[in-house]
Order: structure tokens, then C-alpha cells, then sequence
């Protein structure tokens, strides 16, 4: 099994430091996976119960009423904004 | 005497309820236990000041005769629960750092609705990817059991700390999560029972994700009995989850159907291919609920690489997509080194199991494998869910170990990935159908070390899958680490 | 602008803000303006741990515009995440409907040349919008308040054909939702964005490469970035060029280079696991809105015999045709068409200039049958306009009580049209001599004279036969 170890690599934005031992490992992983071919198929859902779909469009403020504080886990605030590591190209 | 810690959570319950013990004194011991037992890493964070709040307000409670359901009953929280204001970790050095915003759904309702205590947080497999505890950026927990033979072996996992701590004495039960058996493989090794329910019956608001639709809470304790006490505080529709099932609350705690004429299956091509004294243990339970009057039935499953390979084509995906969120803008720690500006600084910090699961989950998610692969995924669990609806209509509980094998050493090394993942053979069934599992202590292995029996029911079937366990715990001939060594 | 050599395929996908007061999936308020990360819920960080609940209000408003839309509504539809890594997108992806969209295949009704064009709907998703970034002193900051704000995505089939048809077409959706309330089209909150794909090909050939330009908040924006790329892409197909698959940025004069199809990310779909399938039961499946559609109305002036562009003038405003269907209520079509008139002169300007004024729509419409019955002149419903609205009283009763009534008896209008001229002798004269243009001039004086109750067209027929008889 061939891996794009490059492009999946960019995709995570995740460094591969042991090309090699990741290919294996990955080419490993796959084959147990690949087991999947001869089970079978079905589109039926996999939910059997009624569950919680929808909530009411009732807006909380939860910095006031939970006590929320968005910034507690950020490294970098100004003026109420979280501040980007380097510099950020417009989207 | 046996030490207040070392009683089971229904016993302690009794106890302070009838004012025997204080929660303040018993917070004490337990601290004190938790001291003792520093060598099993089990407590990554101690929730000392929270604890000692809420001990002080169960002991007014307990005065004025207002006792709540588990008023002062100390528990452990596996890491990936947000308890407000603690760290919440997920033993990963992406969040070592992080101070939970907020409280998560079933451990406000415990603090507040049930009245435990929260003592700590309990070490774990990283972001609860793994089944030995040893992917956790605080080094792995220690199975108690190692005493056995001198040789350090590992709790299970991913609920690895959570499984230990309560084997040995240190709260009367621990919050797990049980993604494809992180709460039942760990329940198995270290001599507990580990309970999961039906997917949807606990609310994961709150719990950090690793694959949204296989998690669900689970519960570690020394009995069957505390494990249906626990979980009936747990369980119970959120509407902030989407996935939370409006289901009527079953009573676990009184659970008491009778086994007499409910049709048990076993998966007789799976008994050829594993250890002996496994298989005698295996024998051991079905000969109990024979004994009990119901029918024992051999049953046709898959090969486990089958059921293995839709689990981790599937989970691999999900865990891809819900660690997205970790890019250390909000919140999350960098790696200090400088990478590049292709990569991210935080995810740098992810383990190599983490990693290596998320290039798989990429690779399987890729436009150009979507049909291949995840979506094969999703129409393969569909398939299997199907059977499993089909075979439920004919069998009342699926009976088979919960783990090939006894817990294994510390030093013990994994030729490749899928060899690990094969510690999960028996439990990621459960997972993928939504059923809800117990193991039970059964007996014990070739090395003389705890074995599980894996006991599992249709979906919301919580009540006879409870009472099934019941059954068995009680015939079982085991005795648990507290008893084995301290309490003789 | 446009030359014959090459035609232009455009299709658009227009991003439509649902009007709630809440996010689509947080509790977070929706609400504009706010301090930065104020209106934010957890899932709007992306924390560990938080799940998202879809909200009601949204199926609702996205059913009712599929059905205003002519679409066909889907009873199971599913959410997606779509990943990508950016700072304002905290999750890592975005939570959309790409594999089973709520709504599909329908159409809006526009007008093009004055004849009606249905264009061609493919589908109309919800998702979430991502938070804003911020960019000053060479630093990148995050602002999360819009971050899962709920949006529709309509897509258009490269259906239109040209700038003006587009825009039309821009203009008739933003009403259109607007009028149902699905979406509050205010296009400087970004409430409706449009991202516009065109090419150009040869008649009678097959379409040319496609070309999408991200970031357009008007119409008229609209219809500069397609006339700036038609230029552009048929300049460089005139010289033999190839046009590249490729996105681009409109900065309100010009589409600049984004990047090409080939860097273009792979988004990894998959359905959303903490999000079960959307099933709708019977009830919400025909959650319709019961107000009268601006395409509809457009419609229903236009058979007056009035083009569909000035009739779009009432259509597109609520409070003018809330006014001309009832004020309306039992006129002929005449009568109509003069209430239609009267709609878009007058009453329009007297509304823009006194904002949230009541009208009494039973005395306009007794206006307008003053008028139609030629009972008041039309100088005279001017004031008389003016006057029924602030004092809030029947047109019938002021003509009585004042004596506004015109004058049509033909005897009358000739007497009183003789005994004015008689002052006017020697103007008289110089007319019969040619000086053609005094005949405004008694006009005038005649008009001045009676405070213009005389019947107009009457009187200039008297004026007519008297200037001519002694001529």
C-alpha cells in the first residue's frame, strides 16, 4: 500500500519525522482495515432511539449566566481578541 | 477490621448515610490511600479544595437527614471529564495545561444532583487511544495486581488509572469512558467490573471526544451492585446532546430478572482460537446461567479482524476530525521548537499513537477513499448493526471474555499497531452496535492474574444486562485485589 | 459591453444569514456588533467537550424558503464537516449539509427583457459561518461572535446569462427572504454574500472553464465583477489564451488571483457524529410562510399592463405592496393601475420622507376613486394626499367639505373658461399669430384661477374649441 506521507502529512499540518516507520505502521493499520471488504453493506441508521435533534432558539449568554470566561486557556489576548501565532494571510 | 476504604461503594454509602463516618474523615483516608499508592500513577490531578467543599456540604446534609443518592462518597474522574475550574488533561501534553471552562453533564449531576465527592482526575491512555494506559504524557498507571508476581504490569486501557485506582482502594468507584472497551479491558485486568450502557444513555457534553459515535461514559467499581448504583445517577437525557437518547430511566440498583428461560449465546467459532485457561473461565460462566435455567446457545459471529476493521477504519476517521480542534489558538499547549510554518505547534505535541491514528483517519477521509473507505465503514456498521437487531430478536445476552488474556507486563512490546489493537478483539463489538457490556470478574488466568467474563445485551437493555451480572459476580469464585492481599 | 464573439454562463452561490436569535448550533447570540468573543458558546471556541445542537428556528426558516423557492424538500437530510485549517475555525472544520442537503432542484422566478425567467435552483444547504480574523500591526487577531453563525447556502445551476440578470436575480432572492424572514438581507452586516462562478464560450459550443469569485456583498458589486470578468476572460481568450480553473477575490473594482483548482483543499467530508440525521415529520416538512412572495406580486402588477422591472419597484418593497393589496381590494384593473402610479410617485416619496407613518388604507383607496371617477383632479389628490393622512380623514368627506370636487360639467367649464379669457385679449391675439406656446399660459391661468378643480381634460378641450372658433 502506497501513502501519500507528504500530502497527508501537509493536510494534518503534522511533521512526519519517521517517514519510514509511519509508511509501515500505516501499511499495517490498513490491512487490518482492509478486512472490512468481506463483511457487507447496508444503509440503514445506526440509530435505533428517539434522540435530543433540536434545541430552541434561545440565545445564553454564558459569560454572564455560566461564568465563562473565553479566555482562560488562550496564550495570547488583545482587546478581547485571541491573538494568531506569525502572521495569517487573508482567507 | 476492614479499613472504611476498602468497602464497596453500597457498604460506604450505608455507612455514612447512618452518620458512622464522616465524609471529611473518610476524604482523609482516602487522600492517605491515594498517598500510599503514589507507585501506581493513578491520580494525574487532586481535587483537593473542591473535595473538602463538597465533603463539608455532605456533612451538613447527612446532619440534617437530607441525604443525597451518593452523598460523600468519594470518585475518582477519568482525565477526559471536564470538572470546572481543575485541569482536564486527557493525559496529553497538547492540553497538560488546560483548565476545564466548564463542567461536564454527568459529573455537575453527580457533584450537585447525587452529592459524590470529587477526589482527582484519573490517569489514561492519550486522548483514550490505546488498551495498556502507557500513551499517557504522565507515564502509564501500574496494574496493583503487579504485586502478584514482582513484575509491573499494566492496568489495560484507556481507562487505565480509573481500573487500577479502584481495584486498589483508593475511591469506591471511577468515571471511565468506553470507546471500543477502554472501561471492560481494564475492568478485566485489574479484577473490577466495568460497565458501559447503551450508547446514547449518558450524556458525553462535557467529555473530551476521541470518536464521537462509539464514546460513551462508563463506570469502574468493585461490584456489580455499585456499578448499577453509580450508573443510575449517570444515566439520563441531555438535551444538549444531540446524540442522548429520551429513553426512560431504567433502576440498575434493584435490577432483578430472573435468567430462568432467557436464551444465552455464545460465539462457539471464537472458543478455538484463544488461550485455554480463558476458555475455562468462559466455560466456567455459561455453566452459571445453565445453572440458572437459561438456555445456552452456540451463535455464528465473524471473524474479530472483521469487527476490528470497521472500529478502526471508523474511530480512526473521527478522532482525525475531533482533534481538528486542538491548533492552539484558543487554547492548547506549543511545542517550543520551531517546525515550520506547514506544520502545527500544537499538534506537534501529540503522541505517536494520537498521530498515527489521525494519518489514518486522514487517509481513510481523503476524497479519493471516501467511497473506498469511510463510507464502506459506515455502510459495514450499518450491516452488522442489522445483524445484530436480528440476532437480539432470538437471543436475550451475548456471553465471551472480555480479553484474550490476562493483564500483560509493563515492558511488554507490540511487533506493530494492529497487534495492539487486538487487545480489543472481544469489546469493540459493543461499540459498534451501541449495546450496553459489563465485564465481571470471573476468575483467573494461567499466571494466576484477574479474568473478565463480557456480558452484552441489546441496546437499552440495561435492566437484564444488570441483573445478568449480578447473577454471575455472585457464583463467581473471585477475589478481589483488596481482598486478595490486604483484607484476607 | 457585452460582444457577440463570447457568451457568459453564470451561476451563483449566494450565502443567506437565517434570521435567529441564536447560533446554528450554539447558544451563542447572533446578535450584531457586540465586543469581540462576547457572543461565543463553547462550541464557538472549539472546546474540548462541547456538542452541538441543531436549532429549530433554522429547519424552520430554511423549509419555508425551500418551499418559496419551488423546491423539493428532503425528509432525511444530514450535516457534514468539512474540514479545513484556518484561526477562525476553531473546530477544524465546518459543520454544513454536503452529502444530503435539506432542499434541492427549484427555482426562482426573475425577469429578463420584461418576460419572466424561472432560474434554476440545484440545492440549499445550512452551515456554519467561521468567526472574522483581524489583521493590524502586522498581527492576526480572532474574533469569534460570527463564528457558527447560521447560513444558507442557495446554489444556483449556471443558469443566467448576463450582469443585469444576475443582479435582478440577487435582488429578487434578497426580497424573497426577506419577506418570508428567513433572512433579514442586510448586505453591510454580510447577512447575503455571494460567490459568483462564470465562464465564456462560443455560441453554439460547450462551456468554457469556470471561474469563481468569492466576496461579493451587492448587486451592484455583482454586476461589476461579472462585467470586469467577462472582460478579462474574453480579452485573454481573443488572444489566444486558455482561462485556469481558478478562484479569485473581488475587491469592489477588481477580481484578483486567489489560487488555483490545484491547490484547492481536500476537505475531507464526512457526516457529523455528534449529529444523528435530520428526519423532518409531516408538520415541518410544510412549514410555509402564508406572505404574499415579491416574485408573486411583481407578477400580478405586471399583468396591469406595467413592465415587470417598475413593478418590481412595489413588489420588492413590503410596506408599498402590503398597501397597493389592500388599498386595492375591490378597484378595477384602472383603478389599480392609477393606484399602482399613485404607489410609486407620491405615496412612495411621502413614506420615504416620514418614516413610519400610518395610511388609512380605506381612504386611499377612496382617493383613488375620487380620482378614477374624475371627481378631483390631479392637482388636487396631491394635496388632498397630504391632507387625509394627517388628519386622518375620508378624501369623500374633505372633497365635500371643502369643495375640492372638480368641475366636469362641460357647460360650467365653458362659462367659467370664456369669462377667464376675456382678460387675455391681446395674449389672445399674439397666439392666433403663431405664438403657439401661450396655450400653457391660459392653461396656467385657467388652473390658478379655479385652484385647479376643473376637470383637465375637459378644460382643455373647452380651451381647444374657444381659441380655434375665434381663430
Amino acid at each position: 500500500m502506497i501513502f501519500k506521507i507528504e500530502s497527508l502529512s501537509l493536510k494534518a499540518k503534522i511533521r512526519v519525522l519517521e517517514r519510514d516507520k509511519l509508511e509501515a505502521d500505516l501499511s499495517n493499520m490498513m490491512e487490518l482495515i482492509h478486512e472490512i471488504q468481506f463483511v457487507g453493506t447496508s444503509n440503514e441508521s445506526v440509530y435505533s432511539y428517539k434522540t435530543s435533534e433540536y434545541r430552541d432558539d434561545d440565545p445564553v449568554n454564558i459569560i454572564q449566566d455560566e461564568n465563562f470566561d473565553p479566555f482562560l486557556n488562550a496564550s495570547h489576548v488583545e482587546d478581547n481578541m485571541f491573538e494568531v501565532e506569525g502572521v495569517i494571510e487573508s482567507d | 477490621m476492614i479499613k472504611p476504604t476498602h468497602l464497596q461503594l453500597h457498604e460506604i454509602k450505608k455507612i455514612l448515610a447512618d452518620g458512622q463516618i464522616s465524609p471529611l474523615t473518610l476524604l482523609n483516608e482516602i487522600y492517605q490511600e491515594i498517598d500510599e499508592h503514589q507507585n501506581l500513577n493513578n491520580y494525574v490531578t487532586l481535587t483537593k479544595n473542591l473535595a473538602f467543599q463538597q465533603a463539608e456540604i455532605s456533612y451538613e446534609r447527612i446532619k440534617k437527614g437530607n441525604a443525597r443518592p451518593l452523598e460523600g462518597i468519594p470518585i475518582g474522574v477519568k482525565d477526559l471529564y471536564l470538572v470546572k475550574g481543575e485541569l482536564a488533561t486527557s493525559c496529553s501534553e497538547v492540553l497538560r495545561d488546560f483548565v476545564a471552562p466548564f463542567e461536564s453533564h454527568i459529573t455537575k449531576n453527580l457533584w450537585e444532583k447525587s452529592g459524590a465527592i470529587c477526589i482527582g482526575k484519573l490517569n489514561m491512555d492519550e486522548f483514550a487511544m490505546g488498551s495498556s494506559n502507557r500513551t499517557s504524557c504522565f507515564g502509564p498507571s501500574i496494574n496493583p495486581w503487579s504485586i502478584k508476581n514482582g513484575k509491573e504490569l499494566v492496568p489495560g486501557g484507556s481507562s487505565g488509572g480509573s481500573a487500577s485506582a479502584v481495584a486498589a482502594g483508593t475511591c469506591f468507584a471511577a468515571l471511565g469512558s468506553d470507546t471500543g472497551g477502554s472501561v471492560r479491558q481494564p475492568a478485566s485486568f485489574c479484577g473490577v467490573v466495568g460497565f458501559k450502557p447503551s450508547y446514547g444513555r449518558c450524556s458525553r457534553r462535557g467529555m473530551i471526544a476521541y470518536a464521537s459515535s462509539f464514546d460513551q461514559a462508563g463506570i469502574l467499581t468493585r461490584s456489580v451492585q455499585d456499578a448499577a448504583i453509580m450508573m443510575d445517577q449517570m444515566i439520563g437525557n441531555d438535551p444538549l446532546d444531540a446524540t442522548s437518547a429520551k429513553m426512560p430511566k431504567p433502576n440498575l440498583e434493584n435490577a432483578n430478572i430472573s435468567m430462568h428461560g432467557k436464551v444465552v449465546g455464545y460465539p462457539a467459532n471464537w472458543m478455538t482460537i484463544i488461550d485455554e485457561s480463558v476458555v475455562n473461565a468462559w466455560k466456567k460462566a455459561l455453566n452459571i446461567f445453565a445453572d440458572l435455567g437459561a438456555k445456552i446457545e452456540p451463535i455464528e459471529l465473524l471473524n474479530f479482524d472483521s469487527y476490528l476493521s470497521v472500529y478502526y477504519l471508523l474511530t480512526t476517521a473521527e478522532a482525525a476530525s475531533n482533534l481538528a480542534r486542538y491548533t492552539g489558538i484558543c487554547y492548547g499547549n506549543k511545542t517550543k521548537e520551531d517546525i515550520g510554518s506547514a506544520y502545527n505547534k500544537t499538534f506537534e505535541l501529540f503522541g505517536e499513537e494520537v498521530k498515527r491514528r489521525i494519518f489514518t483517519g486522514l487517509h481513510d477521509l481523503s476524497s479519493e477513499n471516501y467511497n473506498l473507505e469511510y463510507n464502506l465503514g459506515l455502510q459495514t456498521r450499518s450491516y452488522i448493526k442489522r445483524q445484530f437487531t436480528d440476532l437480539f430478536n432470538k437471543i436475550d445476552l451475548i456471553v465471551y471474555p472480555s480479553s484474550p488474556r490476562e493483564a500483560f507486563a509493563l515492558d511488554n512490546v507490540f511487533q506493530n499497531p494492529a497487534e495492539s489493537y487486538h487487545e480489543d478483539v472481544f469489546t469493540v463489538l459493543a461499540n459498534l452496535i451501541g449495546s450496553p457490556a459489563i465485564s465481571v470478574p470471573i476468575g483467573y488466568g494461567k499466571t494466576g492474574l484477574p479474568l473478565g467474563i463480557h456480558l452484552m445485551s441489546e441496546p437499552f437493555s440495561e435492566e437484564l444486562l444488570i441483573s445478568a451480572a449480578k447473577e454471575v459476580e455472585a457464583k463467581a469464585d473471585f477475589i478481589d485485589f483488596l481482598r486478595s492481599y490486604h483484607d484476607k | 459591453m457585452t460582444n457577440k464573439k463570447w457568451q457568459m454562463v453564470i451561476g451563483l452561490e449566494v450565502h443567506a444569514q437565517v434570521s435567529t436569535k441564536s447560533k446554528l448550533f450554539s447558544r451563542g447570540s447572533t446578535e450584531y456588533g457586540q465586543e469581540p468573543n462576547t457572543c461565543t458558546d463553547y462550541l464557538d471556541l472549539g472546546l474540548p467537550g462541547a456538542l452541538p445542537v441543531l436549532n429549530q428556528a433554522c429547519i424552520r426558516k430554511a423549509v419555508m424558503t425551500g418551499h418559496a423557492l419551488h423546491m423539493t424538500l428532503n425528509q432525511k437530510s444530514s450535516f457534514d464537516r468539512k474540514h479545513y485549517f484556518y484561526p477562525d475555525l476553531p473546530l477544524g472544520y465546518q459543520i454544513t449539509q454536503f452529502y444530503e442537503p435539506i432542499a434541492q432542484n427549484g427555482y426562482l422566478p426573475i425577469w429578463v427583457n420584461n418576460e419572466i425567467k424561472n432560474v434554476q435552483i440545484n440545492r440549499i444547504h445550512l452551515e456554519t459561518d467561521a468567526g472574522k480574523s483581524i489583521h493590524k500591526n502586522g498581527k492576526t487577531y480572532i474574533d469569534l461572535n460570527r463564528c457558527g453563525v447560521p447560513l444558507m447556502e442557495i446554489v444556483t445551476e449556471p443558469d443566467m446569462h448576463g450582469p443585469e440578470e444576475a443582479a435582478t436575480f440577487l435582488r429578487v432572492l434578497q426580497a424573497t427572504l426577506k419577506s418570508i424572514g428567513s433572512c433579514d438581507g442586510n448586505m453591510e452586516k454580510g447577512q447575503l454574500r455571494a460567490d459568483l462562478n462564470i465562464s465564456l464560450h462560443k455560441p453554439g459550443e460547450k462551456f468554457g472553464t469556470r471561474v469563481e469569485v468569492k466576496n461579493i456583498n451587492s448587486a451592484n458589486f455583482l454586476k461589476k465583477a461579472i462585467m470586469y470578468e467577462y472582460e478579462r476572460q474574453s480579452s485573454i481568450l481573443d488572444s489566444g489564451g486558455i482561462i485556469q480553473q481558478e478562484t479569485r477575490l473581488f475587491n469592489e473594482k477588481e477580481t484578483i488571483y486567489m489560487r488555483t483548482k490545484e491547490d484547492s483543499e481536500d476537505y475531507r467530508y464526512m457526516p457529523d457524529p455528534d449529529l444523528p440525521p435530520l428526519v423532518l415529520n409531516e408538520e415541518e416538512l410544510i412549514c410555509k410562510s402564508d406572505v404574499r412572495l415579491p416574485y408573486n406580486v411583481c407578477k400580478e402588477i405586471a399583468r396591469l399592463g406595467i413592465k415587470l422591472e417598475e413593478a418590481w419597484i412595489v413588489a420588492e418593497n413590503q410596506t408599498l405592496s402590503d398597501i397597493f393589496f389592500e388599498a386595492g381590494k375591490g378597484l378595477n384593473n384602472e383603478e389599480k393601475l392609477i393606484l399602482f402610479k399613485w404607489l410609486i410617485g407620491d405615496v412612495l416619496s411621502f413614506i420615504n420622507k416620514n418614516d413610519g407613518v400610518e395610511i388609512d388604507l380605506v381612504h386611499l383607496r377612496n382617493l383613488i376613486l375620487l380620482l378614477s371617477q374624475e371627481k378631483i383632479s390631479g392637482k388636487v389628490a396631491k394635496d388632498l394626499l397630504i391632507e387625509f393622512i394627517e388628519t386622518k380623514q375620508d378624501p369623500y368627506y374633505i372633497v365635500k367639505e371643502k369643495g375640492l370636487e372638480q368641475i366636469s360639467d362641460i357647460n360650467e367649464i365653458t362659462k367659467i373658461v370664456s369669462d377667464i379669457m376675456q382678460n387675455y385679449d391681446k395674449e389672445i391675439a399674439e397666439y392666433k399669430n403663431g405664438k403657439d406656446n401661450l396655450k400653457q399660459f391660459f392653461i396656467g391661468k385657467i388652473l390658478a384661477a379655479t385652484q385647479g378643480k376643473l376637470n383637465p381634460r375637459l378644460t382643455q378641450e373647452v380651451l381647444e374649441n374657444y381659441l380655434h372658433i375665434d381663430k
